[in-house]
């Protein structure tokens, strides 16, 4: 291959393309290799990592949302992504509704109807009466989908929008690390943090890749009776991997962008319909009352560690709260890139706000719309649906649906709107590790984001085939763990990169008078200091 | 008597606020002329010698000197000038000695095309309770049209009796001007009918200005402008009006009918101190 003709497929940064791609295939490989038994390692290495380390997952989430909100609030607020004389790039409602869409994802289709519907089952707090039972699953479903999601995101979004817009520095995690580091961002250490952050975002990527394929095959098994097994799963990431990977080819402008556009109305139709086919009044009265319910309870929830829960009933904490910390964290290179780069000059005020609260309300309202609507049918007694849920989480939408009018045709939409969601994660998750592994860059050739999108596919089906939902959860809070420490540091870092944008604009201020005045005063001197022997000198 | 003072902050500025003093000259006969000059030194960390080795001698004395030569080079007598120099970390020191002092005016300058901050002359414009005129490098230093920005207050009273002492020929015009909004609670209930009020508003406030400037007894001297404030600031108005007209100096109370005591300066005055307002504003007290 000549020197040219390679140019033109790759353009990568060596240290973290290599060192990632090898991890990645040595993973697959492994995982192939050792087949059904790999279920029990990652079922070890799940429980391992979640007894140990849940505490410090629920620690974190925490310190990442109290101190957003607190930049957002402080003297540091007023600083403007992009410099002070940044001018928005998109309208506050343009901004909105991309904050919306960020907020959209297989993740909440996936889990809508499923999570409330299974912590009103299993309640993880010994409520008491069934209606008490409802209102903390709905609690606990907007704790894991709320405030502390997008304070990690707000988190990461913020950190890369300022370094890469008031910094100059490449879009990529290592920037971030510029206060720490200094110049040795470029070395070995950022390319350690950029080899972590593909991690984190592939393995966040492929565990919602995994969960939607298995709510297609679901949903293809409810429409058409097609057998829901790993075969077809497997099948079905090879396929959908192809379309995503024919929308890499044609670029962003067309493929997905114009993906995510339709995908963002069809998730609003859909959220619309249930609106007036489910409970609608239920609906808005529930939405209200949880958002209380979330408020009143917020310490509560967001603190709770299963600490006093006899160690033989212990472990719900760690198959959701943790896992949802770590998918977050495992997940937020990938969101926090995109809701960096449509926020150039936004206020850190308006950048903590918008973030935290915009898709929050909207996911609320999805969890309510849809999970809320099966906890109704089941309380009501209208319709059981609660076993089937259990005993096989990826139905639940479609048996959700089945319950209300042209349930058929609410389900096809259903299964494209995952298929869609599917392809257009795979390609913008493969546009943010392409832009990591090519140093920064946002216009690598198109080669390497065919490459990122192909494993993204391989790495969610041999997931799947290594022990299915397990293996999924294993994958995002392996990969969440170590970027966790990541984020610890980031917030430090950007703490002192913000206080010194706050200093610098302070003495800048004043600076440019002094440092003339200096020079002025020096040219006085310079022209009086020594001439009093030679006062005609004066003028020369 | 007379007795003024002048900021120099030895930039090319000096040379044309001296230029300016001279042109004062005209109209106020100055018996006596202050040359301060304010030390910044506070910024510069360690010996002075480290800063500046080539001084040998206080640097009071170069710096005096150097006032000195700079003050002579507009034409003031030797003995009518004296040399103030202000060390840093005294600015307190300095406005309560301005302020007790028989200065009867202050000039400084306002650099618009070599940007400052404006912090200096802005905390002046707070704590001296002199008369400051600013000055900026493009105004004209004949001054031939004068705008004053009248609220009806008694320190709009001030100002145009201090801009009708300014006035030393005929051939100078003086515009009292005053700026009016509708207060918003009209609004909801006006309608179609808000063009009509805005009128009446304005013969009434013209009636109003009349009588204001009737006080003076040089009402013949002194051009009558109303205008209704629409969606500017007041500042904005005033200054646009003096831009368009030509005026070369506005003249301004420190504060106006919202005379509140906390407040050291009114946000009018504030907004035409602006940088980036490039004409000469004179702030009466």
């Amino acid at each position: 291959m000549s020197e040219k003709k390679k140019n033109k497929y790759f353009d990568i940064h060596k240290p973290v393309f290599w060192p990632a791609s090898f991890l990645i295939v040595t993973f697959i490989t492994v995982t192939l290799i050792v087949g059904e038994p790999m279920e029990k390692v990652f079922a070890n290495v799940q429980e391992f990592i979640s007894d140990y380390g849940g505490w410090f997952f629920v620690a974190v989430t925490n310190l990442f949302l109290f101190f957003c909100i607190y930049l957002g609030f402080s003297k540091l607020g007023g600083i403007r992504i992009g410099g002070k004389n940044a001018e928005p790039e998109f309208s506050t409602a343009a901004w909105f509704a991309m904050l919306f869409s960020a907020g959209m994802g297989i993740g909440i289709i996936f889990w809508g109807v499923a999570e409330p519907m299974n912590h009103f089952l299993n309640p993880p707090l010994d409520a008491g009466t069934v209606k008490d039972n409802a209102q903390q699953a709905m609690g606990f479903s907007f704790l894991h989908w709320g405030l502390h999601a997008w304070g990690i995101y707000a988190l990461v979004g913020l950190a890369l929008a300022f370094f890469a817009f008031n910094r100059k520095l490449p879009l990529t995690i290592r920037s971030v690390f510029y206060p720490l580091l200094g110049e040795r961002i470029h070395g070995w250490i950022g390319d350690v943090i950029d080899v972590i952050a593909v991690l984190a975002t592939l393995f966040g990527l492929a565990t919602s890749l995994g969960l939607g394929v298995q709510q297609v095959s679901s949903g293809l098994n409810y429409l058409f009776e097609l057998p829901d097994t790993v075969t077809t799963q497997v099948l079905l990431i090879a396929g959908i991997t192809a379309v995503a990977t024919v929308s890499v080819v044609l670029g962003i402008d067309k493929g997905v962008k114009k993906l995510s556009e339709l995908n963002i109305r069809i998730a609003a139709i859909f959220l619309l319909f249930v609106l007036v086919v489910g409970p609608t009044l239920f609906i808005f009265e529930s939405y209200i009352q949880n958002m209380g319910f979330y408020v009143q309870n917020f310490f509560k929830l967001s603190f709770w560690t299963e600490s006093y829960t006899p160690a033989s009933e212990a472990g719900w904490q760690n198959g959701w709260t943790v896992f949802y910390w770590a998918w977050w964290i495992s997940w937020s290179p990938f969101v926090g890139m995109f809701i960096a780069r449509v926020s150039k000059g936004r206020t850190v005020k308006e950048f903590i706000t918008g973030v935290l609260l915009v898709p929050s309300l909207l996911t609320f309202l999805w969890m309510t719309a849809f999970g809320g609507s099966g906890i109704f049918l089941e309380m009501t007694g209208i319709e059981s649906i609660g076993e089937a849920i259990t005993s096989n989480v990826s139905t639940s939408l479609f048996v959700l649906l089945d319950a209300f009018p042209l349930s058929g045709i609410a389900s096809a939409i259903g299964v494209v709107l995952v298929i869609n969601f599917f392809v257009t994660s795979s390609d913008s998750g493969s546009l943010v590790i392409d832009s990591i592994t090519a140093g920064g860059k946002l216009d690598a050739p198109v080669g390497q984001r065919i490459f990122w999108a192909v494993t993204e596919g391989a790495v969610a089906a041999v997931l799947l085939v290594g022990g299915g939902l397990t293996a999924l959860q294993t994958a995002a809070i392996t990969t969440g763990l170590p970027f966790a420490f990541v984020l610890v540091v980031m917030m430090y870092s950007l703490y002192k990169g913000l206080n010194r944008e706050y200093a610098i604009a302070k003495a800048e201020e004043t600076k440019a008078d002094l440092s003339s005045y200096e020079s002025r005063l020096k040219d006085i001197i310079a022209k009086r200091g020594k001439s009093n022997d030679k006062p005609e000198n004066k003028n020369l | 008597m007379t007795s003024a003072l002048v900021f120099l902050d030895f930039s090319e500025m000096d040379y044309t606020l001296m230029r300016q003093m001279a042109q004062l000259n005209n109209s106020f006969r100055i018996e006596k002329l202050y040359v301060a000059h304010y030390i910044e030194l506070q910024e510069f960390s360690g010996d002075l010698k480290m800063h500046f080795p080539e001084l040998d001698r206080p640097l009071e004395d170069v710096l005096s000197e150097e006032l000195q030569e700079r003050a002579a080079e507009s034409g003031f007598d030797a003995d009518r000038i004296e040399i103030v120099l202000f060390r840093d970390g005294s600015k307190d020191n300095m406005t309560e000695w301005i302020n007790h002092s028989e200065v009867n005016f202050c000039l400084m300058g306002k650099k618009i095309v070599h940007k400052g901050t404006g912090i200096f002359s802005g905390r002046m414009a707070r704590l001296l309770h002199k008369p400051i005129l600013f000055t900026t490098e493009t105004s004209r230093l004949n001054i031939e049209h004068i705008l004053v920005a009248i609220d009806f207050s008694s320190f709009s009273k001030k100002a145009l009796n201090f801009a009708l002492s300014l006035l030393t020929n005929n051939q100078q015009k003086l515009t009292a001007y005053h700026v009016f909004r509708l207060p918003g609670a009209y609004f909801p209930f006006i309608g179609g009918d808000q063009r009509n009020l805005q009128n009446e508003q304005t013969e009434a406030k013209l009636r109003k200005l009349r009588n204001f400037v009737a006080d003076t007894k040089r009402a013949e001297e002194i051009d009558l402008v109303v205008e209704y404030a629409d969606e500017k600031t007041l500042g904005r108005s005033i200054y646009d009006h003096a831009k368009s007209h030509f005026a070369d100096l506005i003249v301004v109370g420190v504060k106006g009918v919202t005379n509140k005591d906390e407040l050291l300066i009114g946000s009018v005055a504030e907004q035409l101190i602006a940088v980036d307002k490039d004409l000469s504003v004179l702030l009466v007290r």
